[in-house]
C-alpha cells in the first residue's frame, strides 16, 4: 500500500489478492473491509527501483542495450509511481538465442527459475512491445512488419496515455487502438485540448514505428564484448578461469581487428537468481594481448566474484579502449627475461601489481611547487607512467652534501631543545624520550611560511629555521624551530569583551623533529 | 683520492661487480637512524650500475614509524623520480609477492623491501628469482634475524660520525656508515667504514685518518 492524494491505496497485489477481487488503486480501507485478513506493507519505491536496476544488469546477458521504462510511461489503472518493466533492444540479436520464440522461452524459463513473475513480449517497436506485454493475450510476438495488426485489438490504455485521456476516449466510444487508427490523425490532434492530443498522436506514431523512440540504457554499452553461456551453472572460480581462457582470445581478436587496445576490462557473471557480479581492472597501456588480459584478471582475484548459486553466463567486455599503437610483445611472464622489451615488461608488471594490490598502492613520487618539505611531493599512480623529468631547480642548491633527509616524519614530532637565542642551533634535545647531545650542526635554513595557505586553527603561519644536526654517535637529524624570536613570538588575542583592546600574549617558538638522515 | 680507495678488496662484497651481487641479502639497523642508514645502503646497492627502476616496498605501519620517503632526499642519493617505484601494502605476504613478481619480470634493477616475517621457503623463492634475474633483492629488518633464511649475506648497518666538512668545521660532513657483514656464504665476515661519495652516488670505503676529501690538502705543504 502507499499513501496517495486520497489516503492509503493499494499499489501492488499478489495473485491471491487479485483473485479475491481487489484491484490496484483501491482505497486501503475498502480493501480491508472486503478482506479482513489482508496483509499489507508500506511500499518502498526506492528499493523497487534498485531491484529493477539489478535485474536490468542481469538482462544484459541478452543484449548490451537494456533500459528501464521511462517514468512517464507508467500509466493505466496504476497510481502512477512504480516503473515496472524493462525494454531490451534485441535488434539483430535474436538469432544468437535460436530465434525469437526460443529467446522468449529461455528468458521466461530463467525468470521463473529465479521466482520472478514476468510477462514478456517482442515487437518491432518499444511502444508495441510495451503494449503487448501488458495487454496482449495470446500472441506475444508481433511478427516483423505486422505491428499494426498486432496492436489493433489491444485496449487504448496500452498506448501509455494518462488516465484522464483513457477515460475520455472510452466515453467517446474509442476502446481499442484499432478504432483510433481508423480515424484521421489531424482530427485526433485537434479534438483534444492542449498536450493531450499531441501526446496521443505521438504515442500512436511510436507504437507503429513512424517516430523513433530513444531508449537510455542503464549503462553505456561497451563496444567490445564477448560472452559465453553454459548448460550447467558454473559454481567456482576454477570454472570461471577456464572459461576466461576462452573468452580472452576472442576479445583480443575483436580489439585487434579494430586496432584498439583495452584500458579497462570488466568480467561480468550472470547469476541464476537474476543478479550479476562483476570485476573491473585497469591497464596502464592499451593491450590486446590475450595472455596479459587473462593474467591481469586472475591477479585481480577471480574469487572476488560472488557466484551465489552459480552463474550461467560469463561476459568479458572492454569498457574503455584506446588505439593500439605498437605491436605487443610477450607481456606475460619471464620466459624471455633479457629478450623482452623492458618497457613492456615494466608495464606488464605494473598492471599485475595494481590488479592485486589496488591501483593507488603502486606509485611514483613527483615534485610539486612548494618549498615546504611535506608539501613538495605528491604521489603519481604508476598507471600514468613515470613522472616527466622536470628542469632541475634543485641544482641551484649547493651540490655535494645531502641537504634533505631520506625520510620525513609526518607529522613532525615535538622535541624539547636547549639552544642559543635568537637563532643558534640546538645544543641538546630530547626526542622520543631519548636525550641527544649535539656535536655538529649546520643551519639555519630559513623557509618562510606560505602565507597564502589557509590558517590552521586560526594562528598565522610562522617561519621555519631548519638545522642539520649530528650527535655524538653519528646519528644525523633534521630539526626545525617554528617561529622567530623577536618577530614571531607573540600574537594578538581578540579581547573577551568587545570594545576593549586586543591583548598581546606570548607565543614562543617551538622545536620539532622533521626527518632523519642516513 | 683516488683509485687507492676504489680497490676491490677481495673480501669486500660492497665493491664487487654487479654480477656477483645478485641474490637475496638482508640488512638491519638499530633505531630510527639505523634503519634509515640501512635503507640508504640497500637502495644504493640495488640501484647501482643500472638504469632500470628499483622497487621499494614497505608496509604502512613501518612508514608511520619511520616517516615517509622524501623525494629530495632520494635525489640526494642519486635516485631520480623515474627510477623508484613505490609499493605500499598492508600485509607482509603481499609485499613478498610484489618482490617476487618484480624480480621475475626482468624489468627492475633491484628490489628493496621492509618486511619482518620471512619464512625460509619465501626467502628461498626470492633468492632464486633474484639470481635468475641477475638483480639484488634486499630486505630491511628491524631486528637481527634469528631465524633461518636463504639470504646470502646479512648486514648490520650503524651510523658513524661523519667526515669533517672542509668548508665548515662545525657542520656535519659526508655521511658515514659502518657496514658489518655478520653472515655470508663463502666470504669471511668483516666490518667496513663507508663514506658517501656524492659524485659517483656510491658508498666508498672511507679513507684513514689522514685524508680529508677529494684533493689531499696537507700533502703539498709537507712536500715543500
Amino acid at each position: 500500500m502507499e499513501r496517495g492524494p486520497r489516503g492509503l491505496t493499494l499499489s501492488a497485489l499478489n495473485p491471491a489478492a487479485r483473485r479475491l477481487g481487489l484491484s490496484r488503486g483501491q482505497a486501503h480501507a475498502d480493501a480491508r473491509a472486503m478482506v479482513p485478513a489482508l496483509i499489507s506493507v508500506p511500499a518502498e519505491p526506492e528499493r523497487d527501483l534498485e531491484a529493477l536496476r539489478s535485474l536490468a544488469l542481469w538482462a544484459e546477458r541478452y543484449s548490451p542495450c537494456v533500459a528501464m521504462e521511462p517514468a512517464e510511461a507508467s500509466s493505466g489503472p496504476s497510481s502512477g509511481s512504480g516503473r515496472e518493466g524493462l525494454l531490451i533492444d534485441m535488434t539483430g540479436g535474436a538469432h544468437l538465442f535460436g530465434g525469437e520464440t526460443a529467446l522468449l522461452t529461455d528468458m521466461a524459463g530463467r525468470l521463473a527459475a529465479a521466482a520472478l513473475p514476468a510477462r514478456l513480449a517482442l515487437a518491432d517497436t518499444a511502444g508495441a512491445a510495451w503494449a503487448l506485454a501488458r495487454f496482449g493475450r495470446a500472441a506475444r510476438i508481433a511478427p516483423a512488419g505486422a505491428t499494426r495488426n498486432a496492436i489493433a485489438p489491444l485496449p487504448v490504455a496500452a498506448l501509455r496515455l494518462a488516465r484522464e485521456d483513457v477515460q475520455l476516449l472510452s466515453r467517446l466510444g474509442l476502446r481499442t487502438i484499432g478504432d483510433l487508427l481508423a480515424l484521421p490523425r489531424a482530427g485526433l490532434a485537434r479534438r483534444f485540448r492542449g498536450e493531450a492530443g499531441l501526446t496521443l498522436v505521438r504515442r500512436l506514431d511510436q507504437a507503429l514505428g513512424v517516430e523513433p523512440e530513444i531508449l537510455a540504457g542503464v549503462r553505456p554499452a561497451p563496444l567490445w564484448r564477448v560472452w559465453r553461456s553454459f548448460l550447467e551453472p558454473v559454481i567456482d572460480a576454477a570454472g570461471v578461469e577456464t572459461v576466461l581462457g576462452d573468452l580472452a582470445p576472442s576479445l583480443a581478436e575483436g580489439l585487434e581487428r579494430d586496432g584498439q587496445g583495452a584500458r579497462r576490462l570488466a568480467l561480468t557473471g550472470f547469476r541464476t537468481d537474476g543478479r550479476t557480479t562483476a570485476l573491473t581492472v585497469a591497464l596502464s597501456r592499451p593491450s590486446a594481448h590475450p595472455g596479459h588480459l587473462a593474467r591481469v584478471l586472475k591477479e585481480r582475484g577471480l574469487e572476488h566474484l560472488d557466484l551465489g548459486f552459480g552463474i550461467d553466463a560469463l561476459m568479458l567486455s572492454a569498457e574503455t579502449a584506446e588505439p593500439l599503437i605498437q605491436v605487443q610483445g610477450d607481456l606475460d611472464r619471464s620466459s624471455q627475461l633479457g629478450a623482452a622489451d623492458p618497457r613492456l615488461a615494466l608495464d606488464g608488471l605494473l598492471d599485475r601489481l595494481g590488479a592485486r594490490l589496488g591501483e593507488g598502492q603502486v606509485h611514483y613520487l613527483e615534485g610539486r611547487e612548494s618549498w615546504m618539505p611535506e608539501r613538495a611531493q605528491v604521489r603519481r599512480p604508476a598507471s600514468e607512467g613515470p613522472p616527466p623529468s622536470a628542469p632541475d631547480r634543485e641544482a641551484a642548491r649547493a651540490p655535494g652534501l645531502p641537504d634533505r633527509p631520506l625520510m620525513l616524519l609526518d607529522p613532525p614530532e615535538a622535541v624539547t631543545t636547549v639552544a642559543e637565542l635568537p637563532d643558534g642551533p640546538p645544543v641538546r634535545f630530547i626526542w622520543r624520550r631519548v636525550a641527544h647531545h649535539v656535536v655538529r650542526s649546520q643551519g639555519p635554513e630559513r623557509l618562510s611560511a606560505e602565507w597564502w595557505r589557509p590558517l590552521r586553527r586560526g594562528l598565522p603561519p610562522r617561519t621555519r629555521d631548519y638545522y642539520r644536526v649530528e650527535d655524538g654517535e653519528g646519528r644525523r637529524y633534521w630539526l626545525f624551530r617554528e617561529g622567530l624570536y623577536g618577530r614571531e613570538d607573540r600574537m594578538e588575542q581578540p579581547p573577551s569583551d568587545p570594545g576593549a583592546e586586543p591583548q598581546i600574549v606570548a607565543r614562543p617558538p617551538t622545536w620539532w623533529m622533521h626527518g632523519v638522515f642516513p | 683520492m683516488t683509485p687507492a680507495n676504489d680497490i676491490c678488496l677481495p673480501s669486500n662484497p660492497a665493491l664487487t661487480p654487479r654480477a656477483g651481487r645478485s641474490g637475496l641479502e638482508e640488512a638491519w639497523g638499530e633505531g630510527v637512524t639505523g634503519r634509515v642508514g640501512a635503507a640508504a645502503f640497500c637502495l644504493v646497492r640495488a640501484a647501482e650500475d643500472d638504469t632500470r627502476p628499483v622497487l621499494l616496498a614497505a608496509p604502512r605501519a613501518w612508514l608511520r614509524e619511520q616517516g615517509l620517503w622524501l623525494r629530495d632526499g632520494l635525489k640526494g642519493l642519486g635516485l631520480e623520480d623515474s627510477r623508484l617505484l613505490f609499493v605500499q601494502a598492508d600485509r607482509d605476504a603481499q609485499i613478498l609477492w610484489a618482490l617476487e613478481e618484480g624480480l621475475k619480470s626482468g624489468a627492475l634493477a633491484g628490489a628493496v623491501a621492509a618486511v619482518d616475517a620471512v619464512s625460509l621457503l619465501a626467502s628461498r623463492r626470492l633468492d632464486l628469482a633474484a639470481r635468475e634475474a641477475g638483480a639484488p633483492c634486499l630486505l630491511l629488518r628491524s631486528k637481527p634475524a634469528q631465524d633461518l633464511s636463504a639470504a646470502r649475506r646479512r648486514w648490520h648497518i650503524a651510523s658513524a660520525p661523519s667526515a669533517v666538512d672542509p668548508d665548515d668545521a662545525r657542520a656535519p660532513g659526508r655521511p658515514r656508515l659502518i657496514a658489518a657483514l655478520t653472515r655470508s656464504r663463502g666470504e669471511p665476515p668483516g666490518q667496513w667504514l663507508l663514506e658517501w661519495d656524492d659524485e659517483a652516488h656510491r658508498f666508498r670505503l672511507a679513507a684513514g685518518l689522514a685524508d680529508h676529501g677529494l684533493v689531499p690538502r696537507g700533502r703539498t705543504v709537507a712536500a715543500a
